[in-house]
């Protein structure tokens, strides 16, 4: 086995910070490796990642060395840097450069000198590879989130690296554009011999795929070896157990497996190892709204310009207090769409909605949004403060509370966010800024809030803490309204489960309802179960 | 798979694979001397005929590229401002010699009612000439005429054309985001709105910057600034694009040389002269309109081609 790159005796310091953020790190990755990286946020994943690409190396100190084929990455040409190791970012929008598809593709080779006559045979030998050539001239505003990934991937793949480093490819996109990007990178490894590094938070899809596994806390690898044993390696550390994937977790949990046999990743392993008879159902509670009606829909047509097709068509919804409402279904099927409809901030062409029995628009602006919260999917959005503690100071003095200090306190103590209190929203993490968005909404103690794909881009340990704080909240008596295609958050949490399609709400029903008689849109344990008929819909839900 | 199927937004462009005109496959270069000698045409030549065929053959051009909409749009935007020419260039113009009438002591006279049409239809041949410039001369078509000139500006450009459509957008969800914080522009003291707006830029730029860095790292990532770059040129002249612009050089070096030599121009002032046309002028008449017909002449072609082949 030959060594595509190295790294010895790492440890990296940021400018500025006052303890080291890598230490002690020693890795090799052989050529043709498939490593999937793992470990909660904050554990340094991006920081080592970044290290194998010198462009990216973040400012600070760095002790101990990095090579590449043999070479260190210090020493390396700056051409064959750029071209031989790839790397592909978490934001599939933040990475393009040009605004269409082909200008994007040639961006890559025009900055090595690329002869035009070549960039276009680059090109056409790509796009056949891809086949992306019915989006070749497309504006890149044009394109869904998976697409926009796929075309980061193709201008890397574009420079025929050797070594792809992803940090995060699929944290932005739906579980359909996920599995269709694994795939595609399945192709580039087995078929181009590409090594391949990947971060990832969800390793369902990708773990069956890879063949390393590298665990990270606070700094330090604690783990690097064969996926299997790393399975392991995770079930032996408490705190990282939620990052198991369902099917394996269950196995785990349950102790499934023999001694001899490995733990089944996928459904189809999972069905032929599990003996029949061998579990039973534990199903959750589902917690049953109030009858009191908190909201309704009633024949919402929604359109964005004159001759448009529908996004909403005919659609009806009823919301009742203490609802836990999932509206699960594919990106850019109109979910976002709906919320904003569903709370004024976008005008229906048709129907009306009412909250409280009071039709939306005769609710003055300030009034209506002091009982509805809503966090978009970009929690950015919502700040405006230096620090999160003047974040919540200020919107508690908008809202007229007589002590916005301790209301402050109490808000960041409410999410845990104690530590962060003096940063500025802007520095923290994706997770962080999520939370930190929620807590300005919570200010106002809403009777609803509106989440718009929450657990995006969430480590599984974040996912679990904003599960258990939103169930919190509901039994307190807040009605949730959450849009998301992350099905096992929305079987484990919500109490209500709906499928948007064609602009309607086709089902709307309690999630083991809901998810039993769904085939392809349900979560992996659903779909191991099916044979047995359990209506298990996570590995909490099986016992032995 | 649906990651390369329709995109999110439905548009029919989103393929990039929209039926296109013979026009549309010819290079930028040849589009461009077509669209230059159209405007110099509708400038140089002031004779009736000459401006009623440009007008005929400008119509029926937009009316090919299924232009429909635009065109009656544009005409009757461009009827208040040629009624405005009609009406005022009499009444402030009173060289001639042909009275017509006296209206409150100014004289109206022919010439002057005549060369206040033949302006208006000018301006409206040139308008059209707009529409069709907009429709087939892209903003990429543009930009790549100048790629070899001036790469860094044309790198720069593109740049901003990404980003201008995503600055637009990020405010919009800005906007919708903090109107639920209560902080918003549609109602209340224009003081509380100016200060409202001012908040909304700042997060916009402050989101808009932390997003920008992360452009920058990719494009160092893919090796910019390392050595000098090149521009990849996504159009070659082909045989028929240098056919064609051979054509129409010499036809509008023949067209300017009439032009030079007083053909195709109505004397107007101080008397107005004769409609007649003399066989140059016929000549003349009929090399700009098979110019003007370029898209025309190519789309009969591809018709009879095709006709002729089944």
């Amino acid at each position: 086995m030959v060594a595509i790159a190295q790294i010895e005796q790492l440890q990296f310091q940021y400018a500025l910070a006052n303890q080291p953020s890598l230490a002690g790190i020693n890795l090799t990755v052989n050529a043709g490796d498939w490593v999937v990286v793992a470990g909660p946020s904050g554990s340094g994943k991006t920081t080592l990642l970044r290290q194998f690409k010198r462009e990216l190396w973040p400012v600070g100190q760095r002790l101990g060395q990095v090579s590449f084929n043999g070479r260190l990455l210090a020493d390396l040409d700056p051409a064959v840097s750029a071209q031989k190791i790839g790397f592909v970012f978490q934001n599939p929008e933040n990475q393009l450069v040009m605004d269409t598809v082909i200008q994007e593709l040639a961006f890559s080779l025009e900055n090595s000198g690329e002869a035009s006559a070549n960039i276009q045979k680059r090109i056409a030998e790509l796009v056949s590879f891809l086949g992306i050539q019915d989006i070749l001239y497309a504006s890149v505003h044009e394109l869904s989130g998976g697409q926009k990934q796929l075309v980061n991937l193709a201008a890397i793949l574009i420079l025929q690296p050797s070594l792809l480093v992803l940090d995060e490819p699929t944290a932005q996109l739906d579980p359909i554009a996920t599995k269709e990007f694994m795939s595609l990178l399945q192709r580039v490894h087995d078929e181009l011999g590409i090594t391949i590094i990947m971060s990832e938070h969800q390793l369902d899809d990708v773990l069956p795929l890879a063949n390393q596994l590298w665990l990270m806390t606070n700094g330090c690898i604690s783990y690097q070896g064969p996926v299997d044993q790393g399975l392991q390696a995770i079930w032996q550390q408490p705190t990282l157990r939620d990052f198991m994937p369902e099917i394996p977790r269950l196995f785990w949990q349950q102790q499934l497996t023999t001694e001899t046999e490995s733990v089944p990743l996928t459904v189809v392993a999972g069905q032929r190892q599990l003996p029949v008879g061998s579990i039973h159902d534990q199903l959750r509670p589902v917690v049953v709204g109030m009858q009191e009606t908190l909201l309704t829909a009633d024949h919402l047509d929604f359109q964005y310009t004159k001759n448009e097709p529908y996004v909403l068509n005919q659609l009806k919804l009823t919301v009742h207090t203490g609802d836990w409402l999932a509206i699960v279904g594919k990106n850019g099927i109109g979910k976002s769409t709906l919320l904003k409809v569903l709370i004024g901030l976008l005008e229906p062409r048709r129907g009306t909605v009412r909250l409280l029995e009071r039709p939306l628009q005769k609710w003055p602006t300030e009034q209506l949004f002091k009982v509805i919260g809503y966090l978009s999917q970009q929690p950015a959005d919502q700040f405006s403060a230096e620090s999160v503690r003047v974040e919540f100071e200020r919107r508690a003095v908008q809202l007229g509370r007589e002590h916005p200090e301790e209301a402050a306190t109490a808000m960041l103590a409410k999410l845990g966010l104690t530590a962060l209190a003096d940063s500025d929203p802007q520095d923290t993490s994706g997770g962080e800024q999520q939370l930190i968005a929620l807590g300005i909404i919570l200010l106002a103690n809403p009777k609803l809030l509106i989440l718009d794909e929450p657990t995006k881009g969430l480590d599984p340990l974040r996912k679990q803490a904003l599960g258990h704080l939103l169930q919190q909240l509901q039994v307190e008596g807040l009605t949730i309204i959450m849009a998301s295609h992350d099905m096992v958050f929305s079987a484990r949490f919500a109490n209500q489960c709906a499928l948007l399609f064609d602009g309607a709400i086709v089902a709307q029903e309690a999630p083991h309802q809901f998810f039993q008689s769904n085939f392809f849109y349900t979560t992996p344990i659903n779909r191991l179960l099916r044979p047995q008929d359990s209506a298990a819909l996570t590995w909490e839900e099986v016992g032995r | 798979m649906a990651i390369y199927g329709r995109s999110r937004t439905r548009s029919p462009r989103a393929s990039g694979l929209k039926l296109q005109l013979i026009i549309d496959q010819l290079h930028p270069l040849v589009l461009l001397v077509y669209f230059i000698l159209m405007i110099s045409f509708s400038m140089c030549f002031n004779h009736p005929y000459f401006l009623c065929g440009q007008l005929i053959v400008i119509i029926a051009v937009n009316w090919v590229a299924k232009n429909q909409q635009k065109t009656v749009s544009t005409l009757q935007g461009a009827l208040l401002m040629m009624v405005l020419i009609v009406i005022m260039n009499p009444i402030i113009n009173n060289h001639g010699t042909h009275v017509m009438m006296t209206v409150g002591g100014t004289l109206i006279t022919a010439e002057a009612v005549v060369y206040g049409f033949l302006m208006a239809t000018a301006l409206a041949v040139l308008l059209l000439i707009f529409v069709t410039y907009n429709q087939h001369m892209t903003n990429h078509k543009f930009l790549a005429l100048f790629g070899g000139i001036a790469p860094q500006l044309t790198l720069l450009t593109m740049m901003t054309m990404r980003f201008f459509p995503l600055f637009i957008r990020r405010l919009r969800d800005i906007t919708a985001v903090q109107r639920t914080r209560g902080i918003q522009m549609v109602t209340g003291r224009l003081k509380n709105r100016a200060q409202a707006g001012m908040h909304l830029l700042a997060i916009l730029l402050t989101n808009t910057l932390t997003e920008a860095l992360q452009t920058a790292d990719s494009m160092t990532a893919r090796g910019f600034g390392v050595q000098k770059r090149s521009t990849y040129r996504r159009y070659q002249m082909t045989h028929r694009d240098y056919g064609l612009l051979m054509a129409l050089i010499s036809g509008g070096l023949f067209a300017f040389w009439c032009a030079s030599q007083g053909n195709g121009q109505l004397i107007v002032y101080p008397t107005l002269g004769t409609l007649r046309l003399t066989s140059r002028d016929w000549v003349c008449l009929s090399v700009i309109l098979l110019i003007d017909g370029l898209p025309l002449l190519l789309e009969g072609w591809e018709y009879l081609w095709w006709q002729l082949h089944r």
